[in-house]
């Protein structure tokens, strides 16, 4: 794409909810051998993910979050505008998800709901739709991002079990006349494949059928089925290497920041290994690239939102920050935002029974 | 990099003896060399030769000398 800088908005807030229940290294030891799965743990530096209750929905996780942060705010419900809700773990097919969380947030009927279907790229994505609408007109948004990741691996695919969690976490957006929000964000689709559940719902290019849902052992000896998550980890990673470096230099470049101007580096938490080689790749000190998966996992959209609240919360609350954010995965999919913010309300994490 | 540098970059990776690797060796039959070692070869030639790896590439070799004959401009 091109990038582009969006005039008029500004984070107000930040807020992130988790499932209390959580599955360990340990727990992966009873399905894949404690050697296998500290190998998996060493390699991808998770080593405990939260993962939702049967009946927990990503819709429950980011209403938690969103109820704490319009309390926090103090923010009348029938201010807001318009509510994003950024996932690909919908309550049902249809309606959109977003709809239902208007009603049960007490949302005005005259806020904008809607919403939009990217992962790891989804928060950066959210943050451009959301200033653009207040640069529109809006005054306050809401973006609720999140994933039932964990729901999405066949828990016999050692691929991707280990490494996704689930989360929702909400931001709050208003117009404010001095702040400017810079973007760069691009796709290629040609790369859908590598990161992909390749069959579902009824309208899914290959609907759901028996034959769909049943797991078999696969050419990389993991064990799932079409209905579950594929990723193939070696091209993410070159895509991730190919297009990440590039991205953060030409956010940093329509900011005109340096990169030693930075206070954090909030990357997309796909994986330890993939975050300190880019670290190491940018000449990044690692202190300014927080990495928090070994406590939750890959969240897909919700990851950098829940590690600026898992690590940087009383920064995020005492004083201005220049913050560098940058989401790539499904899509394959890429963006990045330079913001200057702060001091925002960041309540602190919700665990959701 | 000459290849002789290259196979010790690869020994330290996988974790062999120094000098074991002489690149006839089929990438099948070396200890180690699994979906883990493709990621870390990737970064290997990421930080070291400055180029991305394609792994599809990679799948394709069958030998050690076949990883080094990737990078014809970067390794002789």
């Amino acid at each position: 794409m091109a990038g582009l800088t969006v005039p008029g908005a500004a984070i107000r807030g930040i807020a992130s909810a988790v499932p209390k229940a959580t599955q360990s290294v340990e727990d992966l030891a009873r399905v894949f051998g404690a050697e296998e799965a500290e190998k998996i743990a060493q390699g991808t530096g998770v080593r405990v993910r939260r993962v939702g209750r049967a009946g927990l929905c990503c819709s429950d996780l980011c209403f938690a979050a969103c109820d704490s942060l319009l309390k926090g705010l103090a923010w009348e419900r029938g201010s807001i505008d318009a509510l994003l809700f950024v996932s690909h773990s919908f309550d049902y097919p249809l309606p959109a998800t977003s709809c239902i969380l208007q009603h049960r947030l007490g949302l005005s009927q005259a806020c904008a709901a809607f919403d939009v279907a990217l992962g790891c790229s989804g928060y950066i994505y959210g943050l451009w739709i959301g200033a653009g609408l207040i640069a529109g007109g809006c005054k306050r948004v809401l973006l609720l991002a999140g994933e039932m990741a964990s729901r999405m691996a066949s828990p016999m695919d050692r691929s991707t079990v280990p490494l996704f969690g689930d989360a929702g976490t909400a931001t709050a957006l208003e117009s404010a006349a001095q702040s400017r929000m810079h973007f760069e964000l691009g796709t290629d689709g040609g790369g859908y494949r590598h990161l992909i559940i390749p069959a579902g719902t009824s309208t899914a290019r290959v609907p759901h059928s028996a034959q769909t849902l049943a797991r078999t052992v696969q050419a990389d000896a993991n064990t799932r089925s079409d209905e579950d998550l594929f990723m193939n980890g070696a091209e993410v990673f070159a895509f991730t290497l190919r297009q990440v470096p590039p991205l953060l230099s030409a956010v940093l470049k329509r900011a005109q920041w340096e990169k030693e101007d930075v206070d954090r580096f909030f990357l997309h938490q796909a994986n330890q290994f993939i975050l300190v080689h880019l670290a190491r790749r940018m000449g990044l000190p690692l202190e300014k690239v927080p990495i928090v998966l070994e406590n939750y996992g890959n969240t897909s959209s919700a990851s950098i939102p829940l590690a600026m609240t898992h690590c940087a919360r009383e920064m995020l609350a005492s004083r201005k920050l220049k913050l560098v954010l940058a989401g790539f995965g499904v899509g394959l999919s890429w963006g990045a935002c330079a913001v200057e913010l702060g001091p925002i309300v960041a309540p602190a994490l919700e665990e959701v029974p | 990099m000459t290849k002789r540098e290259f196979y010790s970059e690869l020994e330290s990776l996988i974790g062999l003896e120094p000098g074991s690797i002489q690149g006839a060796e089929p990438l099948s039959g070396i200890a180690g060399w699994d979906s883990m070692e493709v990621l870390r070869f990737i970064a290997l030639a990421d930080e070291k030769l400055g180029e991305v790896a394609s792994p599809e590439a990679i799948i394709a070799c069958q030998t050690v000398a076949d990883l080094a004959n990737m990078f014809p401009a970067k390794i002789t």
